[in-house]
Formats: C-alpha cells, sequence, structure tokens
C-alpha cells in the first residue's frame, strides 16, 4: 500500500516536471517556428514567386538530403555524442550504390548495398566508441577520413557518372509532377524518426542517456547498445542520403558531400537540440532544416551578395544557440 | 586489449611497409628512365619535381618524358603526392643528385617559394609548370593563364549569342586562384564588371559561389531560374562539375534551348555533353604542350638561350564543332 502510493507521488512529480520540462523544450521551437514564419512572410511579400508550388517543391526538394541527415544527426546529438563521418559515408555509400549500377547490378540491389554500406560505416561507428569508450568526435573524425578514403580507392579520385533513367526519376519524378519523391522520403524518415524517439524503448533510453548518463546506468539501461545503433542509426541516414544525392546529381564522387555533417549539426542545434544531450525533438529538427533551406533560397531568389549569405547563415546559427543557452539558464 | 594493440600495430606497420614500397617503384622508374637516357649518351641531367597525382598532370608527365627522350635529355622524376613539404625533400634530393636544371609543379605559391631560393642559391635553371609561386625568382612559368579560360567563354558569349545579353556566374570557392582569375577573364572579355547595368553590353543577373561543388550548382541554378527563369541567356560556371550541375536544373525546366551553360576543364563528361548539344563549351588546359614547352624551355635555358619568363600555352576552346577530338 505505502509503495503504491510513493510510486504515485513520484508518479505525478515526474509528470508535473515532464509538463513544465515541455513547455520549456518547446518554447525554443517556438521561437524558430516563429522566425521561420516571419521569414516566409516577409520573403513572400518581398518576392511573391517565393510561394510559388514550382518554387516551395524546389525548396522541398533542396532540402530533402540534409533532411534526412539531420534525423540521424538529432539522434546522436541527443546522446551527447556526434557524428562527423556523415558527409564522407555519404559520398563513399554513393559510390557503392553508383559503382554497383555500373557493374550491371539492378537499380534496387545497388540502393540496398549503397544504403548497407552506410550502416555499415555507421555500425563501425558505434562499435568503436562504445567498445573502446571512444571520445564520439575523435572516432567520426576519424571515421571521417577513413570512409573517404576508402571512396578515393575505389574510384582513383574519378567520378561515376551517367545512370539510368529511372535511378534518376528518384530524385527528378514525383506524382503530379510536384511532389517529388525525395519529398515523400525525407516526409517519411521524419515521420518514423519521431515515432522511433518518442514511442519505443529505444527512444526513451536515447533521452535518458543524454540526459545523465550514470542515471541511465544504474536503472539498467544497455547504454553500449543504446549508443552504438544511434551511430548505426546515422549511417544508415547516410545511406539514403547518398542514394538520394547520386540520383540528384546524376554523379558518384569520392569529393561529394564534404561539409554536410556541419549542414546537419547546423539544423539540429537551430532546431533546439542540446549540443550536451537529452533535449531535443525531432520537430524542432524538420524546422531548422526548413530554416537553413529557406534562407538559401530567399537569398538566392533576392539576389543578395555571397560573402552577406554566408554572414546571414552564420548569424542564424549563432542566435539559435543563445536562445539556447538563455532558456537553458532560465531553466536552472 | 595486448592483442588488439599488437593487431593495430601490425596494421601499422603493413601500411608504412607498403607505402615505402610504393615510393620505391617510384625511385626504381626513374632510375631506368635514367639508365635509358644514360645508353643515348646524353648532356643533360634534369629533375622534375611533380607536385600533385590528378590524371591531368599524368598527361603532362607523360608528355614530358616523351620530349625529353626525343631531345635526350636525362630524367628524375619525383612526386609530391600534394604534400607541399614532400615536395621540399624532394627538390632537395634533386640538388644532391646534381641535376643541371628542374622543372616544378609547386603544390603551393607560399610554402613552396623556399624552394625556388634553395635552387637559385645553386645557380641552376628552374623552370615552372602549370602552377606558380609568389617567390617569383625561377627563371621561366609555363602555364594557361586563368584569365584567358574566363576569356574564351566571353568570346563565346559575344560570338553565339551577341553583344547584349543576362548572364549568371557560378564562382568556385572564393578566394582562389581560378575564381578571381577566370572571373577576371571573362569579365574584362565582356567588357563590364558585377555590377554594371549597361544595357548595350552583358548584364550580370546573379553570381554565387558553388565551391566547385555540383549539387551547389544544381541548387542554385534551380533558385535563379525561379527567380529570373528565362530571361536568363547564359550560366558561367567556372569549372566543368558546376556546368553539369547547373545543366541538369536547365534541363529538367526544358530550358536548355533558351539558356547556354558554359564550363572550363574540359572533362569527359562535358565534352560528351557538348557532342550531345547539352553544355555549350568547355576550356581545356592543354597538358601535352604543357610537358613538353616545360622540358624544352629547360634545355633552351641551358643552352644559355633567351626565353620570355612566362611562356603561355593556351586553353583550348572546347565547342560542338571540335569536340570529338577530345573524347576519349
Amino acid at each position: 500500500m505505502n509503495n503504491r502510493e510513493n510510486k504515485e507521488i513520484v508518479g505525478n512529480e515526474n509528470y508535473m516536471r515532464k509538463l513544465s520540462d515541455s513547455i520549456k523544450n518547446n518554447f525554443k521551437q517556438y521561437v524558430v517556428l516563429f522566425i521561420l514564419i516571419l521569414m516566409v512572410v516577409v520573403l513572400s511579400i518581398v518576392k511573391p514567386i517565393f510561394l510559388n508550388t514550382e518554387n516551395v517543391a524546389n525548396v522541398m526538394r533542396q532540402v530533402s538530403i540534409n533532411m534526412v541527415l539531420a534525423m540521424g544527426m538529432t539522434f546522436v546529438i541527443l546522446t551527447g555524442g556526434i557524428d562527423l563521418s556523415v558527409g564522407a559515408i555519404v559520398a563513399t555509400a554513393g559510390i557503392i550504390c553508383g559503382g554497383a549500377m555500373k557493374m550491371g547490378m539492378t537499380i534496387p540491389t545497388a540502393i540496398i548495398l549503397g544504403i548497407l554500406t552506410g550502416v555499415i560505416f555507421g555500425a563501425i561507428n558505434g562499435i568503436v566508441i562504445v567498445g573502446f569508450k571512444l571520445p564520439p568526435f575523435i572516432m567520426t573524425m576519424a571515421m571521417m577520413q577513413m570512409a573517404r578514403g576508402v571512396g578515393y580507392l575505389l574510384t582513383n579520385g574519378n567520378p561515376i557518372t551517367t545512370f539510368p533513367d529511372a535511378f534518376i526519376e528518384i530524385s527528378k519524378g514525383g506524382i503530379g509532377g510536384i511532389i517529388y519523391y525525395p519529398i515523400l522520403i525525407m516526409t517519411g524518415v521524419a515521420i518514423i524518426s519521431s515515432v522511433l524517439l518518442n514511442l519505443t524503448k529505444w527512444g526513451r533510453y536515447i533521452y535518458a542517456v543524454g540526459g545523465n548518463v550514470e542515471a541511465a546506468r544504474v536503472s539498467g539501461i544497455n547504454i553500449n547498445l543504446v549508443t552504438s545503433l544511434v551511430y548505426t542509426y546515422s549511417g544508415l541516414m547516410s545511406g539514403i542520403a547518398a542514394v538520394l544525392l547520386v540520383s540528384r546529381v546524376n554523379a558518384a564522387q569520392p569529393q561529394a558531400g564534404v561539409s554536410y555533417e556541419l549542414d546537419a549539426i547546423a539544423a539540429a542545434i537551430i532546431g533546439g537540440t542540446s549540443f550536451s544531450g537529452g533535449i531535443g525533438k525531432i520537430f524542432g529538427t524538420v524546422l531548422g532544416v526548413f530554416l537553413v533551406g529557406i534562407i538559401n533560397n530567399g537569398l538566392n531568389l533576392l539576389g543578395i551578395n555571397i560573402y552577406w549569405q554566408m554572414i546571414a547563415k552564420g548569424f542564424v546559427i549563432m542566435l539559435a544557440v543563445i536562445i539556447d543557452t538563455m532558456t537553458n539558464k532560465k531553466e536552472q | 586489449m595486448k592483442k588488439i594493440v599488437a593487431l593495430i600495430m601490425g596494421i601499422l606497420l603493413a601500411v608504412v611497409f607498403f607505402g615505402g614500397c610504393q615510393t620505391d617503384t617510384t625511385s626504381g622508374e626513374s632510375d631506368t628512365q635514367n639508365e635509358s637516357a644514360d645508353s643515348e649518351g646524353t648532356k643533360y641531367l634534369i629533375g622534375f619535381a611533380k607536385g600533385t597525382d590528378t590524371p591531368w598532370m599524368a598527361i603532362l608527365e607523360a608528355a614530358l618524358v616523351a620530349k625529353a627522350d626525343e631531345l635526350g635529355v636525362e630524367l628524375i622524376l619525383t612526386s609530391a603526392g600534394s604534400h607541399a613539404d614532400k615536395q621540399i625533400s624532394d627538390v632537395e634530393s634533386l640538388l644532391t643528385q646534381n641535376v643541371d636544371a628542374i622543372i616544378m609543379n609547386p603544390i603551393d605559391r607560399e610554402a613552396c617559394g623556399v624552394i625556388v631560393d634553395t635552387i637559385k642559391e645553386k645557380g641552376i635553371p628552374l623552370v615552372e609548370v602549370n602552377t606558380f609561386t609568389t617567390n617569383e625568382n625561377y627563371d621561366v612559368y609555363v602555364g594557361s593563364p586563368e584569365e584567358q579560360a574566363g576569356n574564351l567563354q566571353a568570346q563565346w558569349l559575344i560570338n553565339n549569342i551577341g553583344a547584349t545579353g543576362n548572364l549568371c556566374i557560378l564562382y568556385g570557392e572564393m578566394g582562389s586562384s581560378g575564381q578571381i582569375g577566370r572571373e577576371a577573364g571573362l569579365l574584362e572579355g565582356l567588357g563590364i564588371t558585377v555590377d554594371s547595368e549597361d544595357t548595350d553590353k552583358w548584364i550580370v543577373l546573379a553570381a554565387q559561389t558553388a565551391n566547385w561543388v555540383r549539387a551547389d550548382a544544381k541548387r542554385i541554378a534551380e533558385d535563379w531560374l525561379m527567380a529570373y527563369g528565362d530571361q536568363i541567356d547564359a550560366i558561367c560556371a567556372q569549372d566543368d562539375e558546376m556546368a553539369m550541375g547547373a545543366l541538369q536544373a536547365v534541363q529538367e525546366k526544358n530550358l536548355e534551348d533558351k539558356i547556354k551553360v558554359l564550363g572550363i576543364d574540359g572533362m569527359q563528361e562535358s565534352v560528351i555533353s557538348v557532342g550531345e548539344g547539352g553544355q555549350a563549351m568547355t576550356a581545356l588546359q592543354d597538358a601535352v604542350a604543357q610537358g613538353e614547352t616545360a622540358i624544352e624551355v629547360a634545355v633552351k635555358l641551358l643552352n644559355g638561350e633567351e626565353v620570355d619568363k612566362v611562356v603561355d600555352i593556351p586553353f583550348v576552346e572546347i565547342n560542338e564543332t571540335n569536340y570529338e577530338d577530345f573524347l576519349e
């Protein structure tokens, strides 16, 4: 009896804390959402073509690769880690996918091989990080070198180009000529990621590990498994992104995907994912991806000087982190 | 744990060993080069310190070696694999082998300047090929000026589209010698600036950097097509990678008849595209001419002949009339 009452009290406290946490967490996302809406409104007044269906579809297609990568990155950052190998894995997975097609394999086989390459590289990241207690920064930085090295080794630095039309259709085609397949793919990936984080044990454990490793360990969570799966998931996302990229530019290149990890990290951070782990939402990252994409698109439509574009992007990231630290202070 | 450490050490050793073998083979090559030249009883011994290992540079090297054979010159080859410090030690080892002259393809404008002084202290001729150092104490630079590549694009625009039109420029990495030089050549050829609004001449609608990256170029071109549509007459990309990206965006909007895409570099994919009526033109640095001229210039210097400080090897324009000559 006593025990049960205790549980209820603890449960209530938990609930109250969760509620207030959720308001504070969502505050960040509301700010990003507000900035996003403000930008859309301003852009559509200054440059009405911005809201043209064709342009909206363009932006969606342009952000699709970063969207997929940012999903994996959000998982990783939620555990308090980082994945710097994303761009390099995209390049090499793309080469495997493209190379497989050139060797006469069917398109589905090539796609599966490409995605599998990403999964394998990601799994290696995860296993080494938990197995040898390597800081994720170091391991994924090493993987960034190794994966890209493999890409160069396989191609001798030369691009693999000209793929079957059916493969190009993955990025070019769509339903009704406007809902392109990449848009469907990124939407699917975002929904699955959100479900995994919110509705599965693994998702809850990710938050637990990122929030407080020791507490997670004490409560019996298999931290090694949770963590290594997170990097594998990021690898999976890199594999999917690789297929999208190769299809989009009709070329698999060892030098592709440079600094894609930075775009993915930026999107997650802008979207309110805390760099120290434990706090963040897929919805926030989705907003972050769109914010970066709309900045790129909008500034191009306005014909703004390129140096200003660099400054604008950097400024938004800085702003997002300032909001992040300010809300964290409030919590304390 | 010890076993794992041993395993890692083993792998590292193997890597070092094989790496070592590779350098051995290169020096082996140069030895045979030595011998074959020796048997013909030549007078000059020239060192070629190659900087990078690109496919393009391999063509230059082959042309240089063939020409050296023809001229009866002994050759020692080194390759720095894009590392400036390796190139410095390469040149030092060439100097200890008492070469009569050195041909160098400097990797870094600044860092390789040290080498120039070391060589000139020995009092032997130095020819720089393809790239050059900011240290101007070298004797001759043989290469293709970046400005000229941009200029070829400008000429193509004027000859094929006309004296006026609207243009978008896709820059390479901002501040790189290619970006600066090719832009200057293009604008000078058209007699305009990026901001000029003289409707009797070409007008730059937009200019943006895609950092030599195809995917970025495609994204930017898509945005331009939204903003300016078929107002655009041409997109000048500063290399073929970016040209391919822009071309894809143009083709997806079925605007390839209205908007011409120009590139530079003579990348094989672009040459094929030129043949298919996709990309309008590209320009190629002539690797064979650069290699042959470099060795000729070195021999001339050794013979005491006067050579201009800069020997320009023109870029070759590849367009629909001559693309077949450049298909591999």
